[in-house]
């Protein structure tokens, strides 16, 4: 397998006065080149952090820990100098970050934009704007009109797609996309799903997903991470995890979507509060919300565990084997 | 029971450097009707005139033309001292918890103010009061009451918000976009709370939203009204539409909910053609949705189509080439 990223032992801490927050948590996982992945979490799960670390770009007051991400299974992109580190970050590795309306500047317009990246790249400005209108028509835009436009003149679908082209822009081998589609209508949504799925054939490109739903990107990648509380709770190929989930947080999280076709009455709201990490204890940080919590779930912390059926899970329903316990 | 007759309702936009003078068709004749213990879920993209109809409906604003009545009494027709009963008898649901609370207010003097407004209470029984509206929609009152929102988490405040539409005891809810600002693994949850608290009291409930899985479930055995450009272009009951949408741009709609992979799966896509809607180019004959439409002809530039049943009785769609499609199916 072609690894394109690796991350080991990832732990990321915000010190708050006199205590320290975890919000990330021993998280490793690896991403192949061609393959598309998603961090599935709600909000404190710590999704958007690795994003950051991704690009060791951790929001102040963070502090990354323990751990490493090497790209390309090169050396650890953390202790690398900052010359190496921007060899490797908007040529190698971009990113689409959310409401993606606020990363364009307003004053400029589009081909302006594409000019100052080519120019900070050392890429002559010609072929980079020639690029980009390529870009752009796979989009589904009109290339004269979008690149004299000013983001203003655009909607919020067509700006969304003008920053995933510009992240496409250097031919990158990897794509983080935080929340891409949340601040979109339903049908541009769609249509930006559809391109991503389309350059992710063509290009053979690596795509992570930061998001909190996982109807939306269900269609567009191959594993799924579920996060809770800075960890990885349960991950596998994502047919599996829609359809056979196995930790009751990723079970509640799937039977909370209502279906479009089918039986309404087993859908159900996750009970409980989203996490409160200053009050996080040593034992499962998912007990206080768990339907099927037991005694040693409050004081030991489940590892994680490789299942029969393929995924793997951190929860003390499976036994090292992998086999359900029931008690 | 809340009666919609011909009601449209039409902006005027300044006039500008950038653009003439011109009107908004928002909302376009349109005819609906909502009675206690009756769900609807009015779904369409943004700019499909859907929370213009909402605000309409919850007496926010007038229509500009046609009529709306409560009752058998035409409120519109009324005089604006009669309008404080209409916020008694339909409240709104607003979209975004964020912007709908005092932020220099407890919650207490937040849901206090209602109460005291329409006079529902006496001031010695207002504690009780709220702690019974505070634990209907699942919050605990000692811990919310004397605290400001910025301390609450959003869905507490998207709890907070339905609460507080509950002090007066209305007849109707009008929810708009109510959980689009919430976790998806906290919107259930709150939608069964919504529903349940409807269903016991009896409240009509008008849910507007984009996603067509949230409209299926919060208009279970209800209707559900597809709007674009400020017509409805179809409706029926919530079952029939979602297995055999027949106009569109419901179909399309439909098309554009993603599939929950290993759950479901499609059966056939309807992608219009223009994946934005814009509002400048609403053509002034024929269909508004003809521009996008990849069935349509020569006779939908000219003509307009108007609302009519098909097969189900309550099934009406505005298509001049309306056709049942089945789009999915569960997973095998």
């Amino acid at each position: 397998m072609n690894e394109v990223l690796s991350v080991r032992g990832l732990t990321i801490v915000f010190p708050m006065g006199h205590r320290t927050i975890r919000a990330v948590d021993n998280v490793s996982f690896s991403i192949a080149k061609g393959e598309s992945i998603a961090l599935v979490g709600e909000s404190g799960s710590g999704k958007s952090t690795i994003a950051f670390a991704l690009f060791n770009n951790v929001p102040q007051p963070g502090i990354i820990e323990s751990g490493e991400i090497r790209y390309f299974q090169g050396g650890n992109f953390l202790e690398m100098g900052q010359a190496s580190q921007r060899q490797v970050f908007w040529e190698k590795v971009s990113m689409v970050f959310q409401a993606a309306q606020n990363t364009l500047n307003p004053l400029l317009r589009i081909r302006r934009q594409v000019e100052d990246i080519a120019q900070a790249h050392h890429v002559n400005k010609k072929v980079a704007i020639d690029k980009a209108r390529e870009l752009l028509s796979t989009m589904y835009l009109d290339p004269t009109r979008v690149l004299d436009a000013y983001p203003h003149e655009l909607s919020g679908g067509m700006k969304q797609r003008v920053s995933i082209a510009l992240a496409l822009l250097l031919d990158p081998e990897i794509i983080v996309l935080d929340e891409p589609t949340t601040a979109l209508d339903v049908i541009s949504q769609a249509s930006v799903l559809k391109i991503l799925n389309e350059i992710r054939r063509q290009r053979n490109i690596s795509l992570i997903f930061i998001t909190h739903d996982i109807s939306v990107i269900s269609q567009v990648v191959d594993r799924v991470l579920v996060m809770y509380a800075g960890s990885v709770v349960e991950s596998g190929l994502v047919q599996k995890i829609v359809r056979d989930p196995s930790h009751p947080y990723a079970k509640g999280l799937i039977g909370s979507i209502p279906p479009l076709v089918g039986d309404l009455s087993d859908v159900h709201g996750l009970r409980g509060n989203p996490v409160n990490l200053l009050s996080l204890s040593g034992g499962c940080p998912f007990a206080d919300r768990c339907p099927d919590v037991m005694t040693r779930c409050r004081t030991d912390r489940p590892l994680m565990r490789q299942l029969s059926t393929g995924n793997a899970v951190a929860c003390h329903l499976y036994d090292a084997e992998g086999e359900e316990v029931r008690t | 029971m809340i009666e919609l007759k011909h009601v449209s309702k039409t902006f005027v936009m300044k006039k500008s450097r950038a653009s003439a003078r011109r009107l908004l068709h928002a909302v376009q004749d349109v005819n609906l009707s909502l009675s206690q213990g009756k769900f609807i879920a009015v779904v369409g993209e943004s700019g499909c005139g859907k929370s213009t109809l909402g605000r309409m409906v919850s007496g926010l604003i007038p229509p500009s033309a046609g009529d709306i009545v409560i009752d058998g009494k035409t409120m519109t027709q009324a005089p604006r001292h009669a309008w404080k009963k209409w916020a008694q008898l339909v409240q709104l649901i607003p979209q975004d918890p964020y912007a709908a609370l005092n932020p220099v207010r407890t919650i207490k003097t937040s849901l206090a103010e209602p109460l005291l407004y329409h006079h529902k209470i006496r001031r010695g029984e207002l504690n009780q009061r709220l702690e019974s509206l505070l634990d209907m929609v699942g919050l605990d009152a000692g811990n919310v009451l004397e605290k400001f929102p910025h301390q609450l988490s959003g869905g507490q405040r998207q709890r907070l918000v339905v609460a507080r539409a509950l002090t007066v005891d209305p007849q109707y809810l009008v929810a708009d976009e109510s959980v689009s600002m919430v976790d998806v693994s906290l919107r259930l949850e709150i939608l069964e709370s919504m529903k349940q608290i409807s269903r016991q009291r009896q409240l009509g409930l008008m849910f507007i939203t984009h996603d067509f899985r949230v409209a299926r479930y919060i208009a279970q055995g209800g209707e559900i009204v597809v709007m674009y450009l400020g017509r409805v272009i179809e409706r029926g009951p919530t079952e029939e539409i979602l297995r055999s949408p027949q106009h569109p741009y419901a179909q399309s709609l439909i098309s554009a909910v993603p599939i929950l992979e290993g759950r479901e799966r499609r059966l056939e896509e309807i992608v219009p053609r223009n994946y934005e809607l814009s509002v400048d180019g609403v053509p002034e004959h024929g269909c508004p949705f003809q521009p996008r439409c990849p069935f349509a002809t020569e006779k939908c530039v000219k003509e307009s189509p108007e609302l009519r049943g098909v097969d189900h009785p309550e099934h009406l769609v505005a298509c001049h080439y309306a056709e049942p499609r089945k789009l999915i199916a569960a997973a095998n």
